[in-house]
């Protein structure tokens, strides 16, 4: 196992800044911690590619509070949509296991009672069912679209295949 | 969706041409959509059951990830509930899930949030069927069926992994197996006929039923047993035991265990592939004293260590004044006692069997020794029942209910407090079934077929019941403080 005579690793993020974080918070991720393990020899800088540099800020502001015990006072909410995805991209990259639920967690909460459309607009994704199929699934689960906080189907009349 | 593991798409914003539209829309983040699916479904996992509905219409892919039965697995039990039920006169075919989630429930002192409903089968619909179907000419309108209780209505006799199980309200004789989140029931197979005994000799008898799983084989087991009693403290009970493992087109004689006396039995409550249930001396309004066990394996009863300091507590209590519940949360059985008002207490077997692992968990007094008086308002004497929501581990909390359809929420931790009100037509009556809302569908626990799922929401959609039309609500009249709840058992509320 290579080994440093500091304790510090030198992490360099896409947009080429370098971070020096802790070891132990290096462990945390396990890419980087299989990049350091498989070396020969000392590593003085490892390359995250995937990674921003406001990544490596907010995943060091995750670290302090979770070693000071208040991991629950870490929040994305001022994330927008997008920097969330970004953030949870990078995080998986990084296979941090901690961080990574709790940015599900995140983007779930934003997803919870919202409509199909925006769902599908969150991800990207088309609608693939022929309009039979969807009203039949749609029937089947009718329940779940009743309450009342839940946004309605903006786009349902524009749908077309 | 492939997308290579390590990879990262190029640059954010792009534009891309949707083709079935023929024009140009912004997409917000052209690479989301190439997310590996085990992160959408890390996603996904963390849902409620509603929105996980609404994500099976998002796209075929999010279909057969939602509805694949390992993901069912994997999302059960995050989120305990409960499930209310009118008590009233009526079918009360609806139930209600009230969730347990504290930080959604800032709901304000003048909001009321809606319940949400789940349908329950109806006993006789099959005669309902038949005729009314052939008269629905208008679709749009939906037509109210006559129902009557004594012929449709369910009792509900437990919950097992997001499954209930609904009996003859009138003998306790276990109908139909369901599981009201996604609509399917099954009918159990028809009860043969019980021998009749010399009835001479029978003083009394008792009539169990009970819903169980058995993870090692992945079987759900209903287990139905009339028990006869004797005139004479001595002679033996006549117990006649039958089981049906669900998918099986019959039920099965079992030999019961004869060495083994079984008291009244309340609460059956399923763990670790056996059921319990609280046994009670001194017949109906007895004293709890015992935990009864049934191996679901060995298909055998068991003796079971209860909390002795529980138990043994009730030797001073009058009769029928007994509020004790048993439960299980995440593969833990607990036990609440709220008979006691100054020492509202919740147990748990940390390790399952071991007697002495029963441990305390916390006692409510804090919030009843503010009451002061020793002679409280009638209101206090019986604080209702009392339910495990979360589990230790994650900062315990219970929920109280209080006969006039309070609900008090108790995690010390955090909340402290929470009040809560049931509103409704008549909610005076309300029946409280612990269940954790599950998408574990029946045709995969049934296998084969041998018994036909049906599903309420294609079989009943037409038809609606008048009580229908009325919901339950739930808002939060005061703020939890316990100045407030002090000021609200005192005096008469409305």
């Amino acid at each position: 196992m290579a080994s440093s005579s500091s304790n510090l690793i030198s992490l360099k993020t896409s947009d080429g800044t370098v971070f020096k974080v802790e070891r132990a918070l290096a462990k945390t991720m396990k890419t980087v911690q299989a990049i350091i393990e498989e070396a020969d020899a000392n590593i003085y800088m490892i390359p995250i590619h995937n990674v921003f540099s406001h990544h490596m800020d907010m995943i060091i502001d995750y670290y302090k509070l979770s070693v000071a015990g208040k991991s629950k006072e870490f929040s994305v909410e001022k994330l927008d949509n997008d920097e969330l995805k970004d953030f949870l991209l990078a995080v998986h990259y990084l296979n941090m296991e901690d961080l990574f639920e709790v940015l599900t967690q995140a983007v779930a909460d934003r997803l919870e009672k919202k409509s199909v459309g925006y769902v599908r607009k969150y991800f990207g994704i088309e609608n693939d069912f022929t309009p039979e199929e969807y009203a039949a699934i749609r029937k089947k689960n009718d329940w779940a679209f009743k309450g009342d906080d839940i946004e309605p189907e903006e786009d349902e009349e524009k749908q077309e295949e | 969706m492939k997308r290579k593991k390590h990879s990262i798409p190029s640059p954010r914003v792009s534009q891309r041409s949707n083709k079935a539209k023929g024009k140009v829309v912004d997409e917000l983040c052209p690479y989301f959509d190439n997310i590996p699916s085990h992160i959408t479904v890390q996603i996904l996992l963390q849902l409620p059951i509603e929105s996980l509905l609404i994500c099976k219409c998002v796209c075929k892919m999010w279909k057969t990830l939602i509805s694949e039965p390992h993901f069912a697995k994997l999302h059960f039990e995050r989120r305990p509930s409960l499930m209310i039920r009118t008590k009233d006169h009526r079918v009360s075919r609806t139930l209600y899930l009230l969730e347990c989630q504290p930080e959604k429930f800032e709901i304000g002192t003048d909001n009321h949030v809606k319940l949400q409903p789940f349908k329950l089968p109806l006993r006789d619909a099959n005669s309902k069927f038949g005729e009314k179907q052939n008269k629905i000419k208008n679709k749009s309108k939906c037509p109210y069926i006559a129902s009557k209780p004594d012929l449709d209505k369910f009792g509900i006799v437990n919950s097992c992994n997001g499954l209930l199980c609904l009996c003859d309200p009138s003998n306790g004789n276990p109908l139909v197996i369901c599981n009201p989140v996604t609509g399917e029931f099954i009918r159990l197979p028809e009860a043969t006929t019980t021998p009749t005994l010399n009835t001479t000799r029978v003083t009394r008898e008792q009539r169990l039923t009970a819903l169980g799983f058995l993870p090692k084989t992945n079987e759900y087991k209903v287990i139905k047993m009339l028990v006869r009693y004797g005139k004479r403290v001595n002679d033996r009970e006549s117990v006649i035991l039958e089981i049906n493992t669900l998918g099986t087109p019959s039920w099965r004689n079992v030999e019961a265990d004869s060495q083994v006396s079984i008291p009244l039995l309340k609460y059956p409550t399923c763990v670790n592939g056996a059921l319990h249930w609280i046994g009670f001396e001194g017949g109906f309004a007895g004293r709890p004293r015992s935990i009864l066990c049934f191996c679901l394996e060995s298909e055998r009863f068991q003796s079971f260590p209860s909390p002795p300091q529980v138990f043994g507590n009730h030797n001073n209590t009058t009769r029928g004044n007994s509020k004790i519940t048993m439960g299980e949360l995440k593969g833990f059985l607990y036990i609440c006692d709220s008979t006691f008002f100054t020492d509202v207490t919740m147990w748990v077997m940390n390790d399952y069997g071991n007697g002495e692992s029963w441990t305390k968990l916390y006692n409510i007094d804090p919030l009843v020794s503010s009451f002061g008086s020793p002679d409280p308002s009638p209101y206090l004497s019986h604080y209702g029942l009392c339910f495990p929501i979360k589990h230790f581990e994650e900062g315990a909390a219970v929920l109280l209910y209080h006969p006039c359809n309070w609900f008090i929420y108790y995690e010390p931790e955090k909340y402290g407090f929470k009040v809560f009100q049931i509103h409704g037509p008549d909610p005076n009556f309300v029946e409280i079934i612990p269940h954790i809302p599950s998408l574990i569908s029946l045709k995969d626990v049934v296998k084969g077929d041998n018994i036909e799922v049906l599903n309420i929401h294609s079989r009943c959609a037409k038809f609606k019941l008048h009580e229908e039309n009325e919901a339950l609500s739930l808002s939060q009249p005061i703020d939890g403080d316990l100045e407030s709840l002090r000021s609200l058992f005192y005096y008469d509320s409305d």
